[in-house]
């Protein structure tokens, strides 16, 4: 009798083996569409991953990759380290003081803080493991955000954007040095003499490098900030690193904190896009004051 | 006529300066050693200011290398020539380029002639310079800049042509050194001074001079 109940039960267990056998393989035949196409694809990568395995080396050295260059200079394209929340970025500037990378961020306080008030932030990037440091120094003067329009390190000029006034900060010590208003002159022909140096072509940037000098010829000191307007570019012709604009042409700071002597002159380097590849000309026109 | 030498390798770095007025000839050799093999491309122009420029003329000449010139180089504005046959630019077309095919072997020499009333006669006038710029990019397409400093523009080697009829240069390129085979280069020098010292020193007729010289000292 127990011999019977033993050969019923290994029948029975059989059988549902052998049931459940047939399901999972109906079920695996009869996966939706959707899941069918990813099993395949994964089935497809994994079959030309086994004929191109990755190479099995751990003693191989990591890979160093070259170390991005460190664009210099006031710089239009800024992605500050900090939330827009906290405050609004113009433009910045980057250089090297005393040997470490600085950054000098300016701008003004958030929207929902207050708009009116400037800033600017000091960020230090010693070498590695030597840690980043940061300084937030807030305007003298409330007159909106404030934008960096030249830089003779470490003396950075920035004006307000009602073009009010024009603050020198030292980054040395991270603090505004002077504050003053300055009016808008249109410096007269005779009183300079604008030059430029052939542009060289740059195939990898597709634009065309060259620069701009404006020489004081009067007997006088010209005031800061000196700007350069390109009246009359050449149509379709772009003035990659302008500072600004007046009077719908672009416009580019003089890298000049103190005022232009008699006889000194201020150079700067301008960089055009021209995808014609055309001739560029444009006619400068030289103002002191804030645009 | 002014003749200069840019000699750009691992013997020389060349700093920016100026030279006189006149024609001026620069030679250009760059140690391509390190991306032999390389397909990649040449680029040289020469182009106007945006102000009002004087003419100049520029000649690429004596191009040598054993790398391998590609077929159908693009050319526009006022260029001339094919390399490695003499190349004439002038300043006339606001864009004037010769960009072209290029196989790196291990050597790249060429000479570049700057010549013209702006060097020769400058007019006081003109307020724009010219400038020769050469690149050399480790694609066909000319976009990776290669054996240069200047790794956003590309520039490898740049003449200025100014409103006074002098030049001025400034070099970018990339010296392939090997610095691992210098310092050996120096130790084995060193070792074998030290021993060719102490094998004269074992000389007995340099005993006796030594000996002598302390007894007279004494």
């Amino acid at each position: 009798m127990n011999t019977n109940y033993r050969i019923i039960a290994r029948i029975i267990a059989l059988g549902f083996l052998l049931v459940g056998s047939v399901s999972v393989l109906l079920r695996g035949q009869s996966l939706p569409p959707e899941k069918q196409t990813i099993e395949n694809q994964y089935s497809q990568e994994r079959a030309t991953g086994a004929q191109n395995p990755a190479p099995k080396n751990p003693a191989a050295p990591y890979p160093i990759a070259p170390e991005q260059p460190f664009p210099m200079g006031v710089l239009n394209d800024c992605a500050p380290p900090f939330s827009s929340e906290e405050a609004s970025i113009e433009n910045c500037w980057a250089g090297l003081l005393n040997g470490v990378k600085t950054i000098v961020y300016a701008g003004a306080e958030a929207n929902d803080i207050d708009p009116q008030q400037g800033l600017v932030y000091v960020v230090s990037a010693p070498t590695y493991p030597a840690p980043v440091s940061g300084n937030r120094v807030l305007t003298p003067v409330k007159a909106g955000s404030v934008r960096i329009v030249a830089a003779q390190s470490p003396l950075l000029m920035l004006v307000t954007a009602s073009g009010s006034y024009v603050l020198t900060f030292n980054i040395n010590t991270a603090t505004f040095t002077s504050v003053t208003t300055t009016p808008l002159v249109l410096v007269a022909a005779n009183q300079v003499v604008t030059t430029a140096s052939g542009l060289a072509y740059s195939r990898a940037t597709q634009t065309f490098t060259g620069t701009v000098t404006v020489k004081n010829i009067s007997g006088n000191a010209i005031a800061v900030p000196l700007s350069v307007v390109f009246a009359a570019l050449t149509s379709g012709v772009t003035l990659l690193n302008a500072t600004g604009a007046y009077n719908g042409n672009p416009d580019i700071a003089m890298p000049l904190v103190t005022t232009l002597a008699p006889g000194q002159t201020v150079t700067t380097t301008v960089q055009f896009s021209n995808p014609s590849n055309g001739a560029i000309n444009f006619t400068p026109v030289v103002y002191s004051g804030s645009l | 006529m002014c003749k200069r030498s840019v000699i750009i390798g691992a013997l020389l770095a060349c700093l920016p300066w100026a030279a006189s007025a006149g024609p001026v000839t620069y030679n250009v050799l760059v140690d391509t050693s390190s991306i032999s093999g390389t397909t990649g491309s040449l680029d040289f122009n020469f182009n106007p200011g945006p102000l009002v420029s004087q003419a100049a003329s520029l000649q690429i000449l004596n191009f040598a290398s054993n790398g391998s010139l590609a077929a159908s180089p693009t050319v526009s504005g006022d260029v001339s020539g094919v390399l490695p046959a003499t190349l004439t630019f002038d300043n006339g077309a606001g864009f004037n380029d010769y960009f072209g095919g290029f196989t790196f072997g291990t050597t790249l020499d060429f000479k570049v002639s700057l010549y013209g009333p702006a060097l020769s006669s400058p007019d006081g006038i003109s307020t724009s310079g010219s400038t020769f710029a050469f690149s050399m990019f480790s694609d066909v397409a000319g976009t990776t800049p290669v054996l240069t400093t200047d790794l956003i523009n590309g520039y490898a080697f740049i003449a200025d042509v100014n409103l006074d009829g002098t030049t001025a240069t400034t070099n970018f390129i990339i010296t392939s050194s090997v610095p691992e085979l210098n310092s050996f280069v120096l130790l084995g020098s060193a070792i074998s001074m030290l021993g060719a010292l102490l094998r004269l020193s074992s000389i007995p007729a340099l005993r006796k001079m030594a000996r002598g010289a302390r007894l007279m000292s004494s």
